[in-house]
């Protein structure tokens, strides 16, 4: 699987393995929807440990994200364990002014 | 399951009415033939669904029949099943070449029969299925192709011309069509405008993301916007047109060969520098904004860098897809190795070696991302002008007056020079007087907002050091701005040959003494006096009263 979701009482947490960008778009849909169904999730973190790199459309998906979680009342969306080389790619795209990013 | 048309070909009268039975009894429709010329004269009235064929029949045999059957028929299958009393392999044989699809033995066995039209029946639903998507397919491919074709020529049309522009550019795209753009073009005043846009992924979809940010970039920069404007009113459109997820991270650039200046607004794109002809990295402009088309423009950051070079050099400005690119040990490519292939003298062709590089480091792989890459030249001159266009005359009013007043809040939120381009644009000027009339406005209306308004000192400007000190404290002041008024008026008044606009910029500051400057040459004026002594060189009379706070200029609209 190369996307996996965690729900652990009001957390949930979303993880991405390897290139994060558009073949992963239906996984990450599917897992967004399914975390996102749940009513009673806080908080929602998005961790990236595994992921080595990611385009624009992969920045796309979180933008989407980031409304979706906006229209569920969800009131943390975190960005986690960033390697470098995408901390490097949310710096130019400026994305630290608009997500938390760990 | 359906009912077939079934053609029943059997010399024999008595063959032909037991099968026709079995297989009305089946519950399918019956059609008969006594021979194979006639079972080919019922195929050209109604196709069957279905043909149950004897082999040995006068005139023409089942063998020939179906070999011509399948011969004229050859768009769509229809199953053929021989009847024949005779079981040797050899004619079995005979017939599946000669285009047969199976076998049944006479006498003819009812529930042999029934299962046999069955996946007969099967089989040709799954061909008619098939030649029905590959028609669809190849529909779809054909108006593709179309489609693509026009997209081609529109976007070529949209960005194709780079004439007088003096710009170097490549674009590789990822698939046929780029996400990446690369457009140019001169403002009224001489300052060359450009942008490197790359959008959302690539392909169409990301060639269609790009439209309305070179359109808004063409348009505004005609009228002599300034690309901070042009830049805001790109993320306005593209974050009112796009859905959330597209965006277009892009660099937008103006050279000003008389300011010797760069200026850029970077949002997105990982590479932008000066380079100088020693080919080293002079100035990077770093990503200071999220890509156009993300924020709602009053979150909108339109603030600038500038640059100001004193020895020329060359503009670099490059996409993801560059600086990602992958060689064949999956190792990047060295950025400054590239610059360093840019120590030349800035008039000559620069980009091919920079394009074999590039394409040498992918080693004969596809370029995973949209390559792009444009050098500008950065000198005293763009280059020479092309033929000016005479706008179209249009009926308008000969004597008319007009007066703006702008507050702190107005200059603060520099609203003064958008809303006078906007003035300048609609009041029927040539293009020549155009950019004339924006020189002199720029340059006034700066001077009574720099220097009267907000009192700094115009000879720190000039020194290289100073340069960057100056901007800041202007920023930091104009931030600040509580006080003060910049009043603009202007009016069209009939002259005895020509036309004549007047100008009148009033502010609020202290004053200076304009005598000097007003009286100097422009080759030997001082740096920071070659603006006023430009506008004295471009006016009929230029006027300074209130000790240097009101000027008053007249201008001929010959």
């Amino acid at each position: 699987m190369s996307v996996t979701f965690h729900l652990r009482e009001q957390e949930a947490t979303i993880q991405i393995h390897g290139h994060f960008n558009f073949s992963q778009h239906g996984a990450f849909r599917d897992a967004c929807k399914a975390v996102l169904a749940h009513p009673h999730i806080k908080s929602l973190e998005i961790n990236l440990m595994e992921v080595d790199h990611l385009d624009s459309s992969a920045l796309g998906m979180l933008l989407v994200l980031r409304d979706q979680v906006a229209d569920h009342h969800i009131q943390r969306l975190l960005i986690s364990n960033t390697k470098p080389v995408v901390r490097q790619i949310f710096a130019i795209a400026k994305f630290d002014k608009f997500f938390e990013i760990d | 399951m359906q009912t077939l048309n079934v053609l029943v070909v059997d010399d024999s009268n008595v063959n032909r009415l037991v099968v026709s039975r079995l297989i009305q009894a089946l519950g399918h429709q019956v059609v008969t033939a006594e021979d194979g010329a006639q079972a080919l004269a019922c195929c050209e009235t109604m196709l069957p669904d279905l043909i149950l064929m004897d082999v040995i029949m006068p005139h023409m045999d089942g063998l020939e029949a179906t070999r011509r059957i399948r011969e004229r028929f050859n768009k769509r299958w229809i199953p053929i099943i021989f009847l024949t009393g005779k079981i040797e392999q050899e004619d079995m044989l005979a017939g599946l070449e000669a285009g047969g699809d199976d076998y049944l033995t006479k006498p003819v066995d009812i529930k042999l029969l029934t299962a046999k039209i069955r996946v007969m029946s099967r089989i040709a639903d799954m061909q008619q299925r098939i030649s029905q998507d590959a028609q669809r397919l190849e529909a779809y491919y054909l108006s593709n192709e179309m489609e693509q074709q026009l997209a081609e020529h529109v976007l070529h049309n949209l960005y194709g011309d780079r004439s007088q522009t003096g710009i170097e550019q490549w674009i590789l795209p990822a698939v046929q069509f780029s996400g990446d753009i690369i457009t140019a073009a001169r403002s009224p005043t001489d300052t060359l405008h450009i942008m490197l846009a790359d959008s959302t992924g690539h392909g169409l979809s990301a060639a269609i993301a790009c439209l309305p940010a070179a359109t808004v970039f063409y348009a505004m920069t005609q009228k002599g916007f300034s690309i901070n404007a042009i830049a805001r009113e790109i993320n306005k459109k593209l974050k009112q047109h796009l859905p959330v997820g597209r965006f277009v991270a892009a660099t937008l650039a103006a050279i000003n060969p008389q300011e010797k200046t760069v200026t850029v607004w970077n949002g997105g794109i990982p590479f932008a520098a000066f380079i100088n002809e020693q080919g080293r990295i002079e100035k990077q402009f770093q990503s200071s904004n999220p890509p156009l088309g993300i924020l709602r423009n009053m979150d909108f950051d339109a603030s600038v860098e500038v640059y100001r070079w004193s020895e020329p050099g060359r503009l670099m400005i490059c996409s993801d897809g560059l600086t990602e690119a992958k060689g064949a040990q999956g190792d990047m490519l060295s950025l400054e190795r590239l610059c360093s292939m840019l120590a030349s003298p800035y008039t000559l062709p620069a980009i091919a070696p920079l394009r074999e590089q590039v394409i040498a480091h992918l080693a004969g792989h596809e370029n995973a991302d949209d390559i792009s890459l444009v050098l500008a030249p950065c000198a005293a001159s763009i280059g020479p002008a092309g033929p000016a266009t005479q706008n179209a005359m249009f009926t308008q009013l000969s004597n008319w007056e007009l007066r703006l007043d702008f507050g702190p809040k107005e200059l603060r939120e520099e609203l003064g020079m958008a809303t006078l381009l906007g003035w300048l644009n609609q009041i029927g000027l040539s293009e020549a007087q155009l950019s004339d009339m924006l020189l002199i406005v720029t340059e006034l209306f700066n001077n009574a907002l720099d220097h009267g308004v907000l009192a700094l000192d115009s000879s720190e400007k000039h020194s290289s050091a100073g340069f960057t000190s100056y901007l800041m404290k202007r920023a930091g002041k104009l931030f600040g701005l509580e006080h003060g008024w910049i009043q603009v008026a202007m009016s069209h008044v009939t002259g005895e040959d020509f036309p004549i606009l007047k100008l009148c910029i009033h502010d609020s500051g202290q004053g200076f003494d304009a005598a000097p400057f007003l009286h100097s040459e422009l080759e030997d004026a001082a740096p920071h006096g070659r603006g006023i002594a430009l506008v004295n060189r471009l006016c009929r009379s230029v006027r300074y009263r209130e000790n240097g706070r009101r000027v008053e200029v007249e201008y001929v609209l010959r």
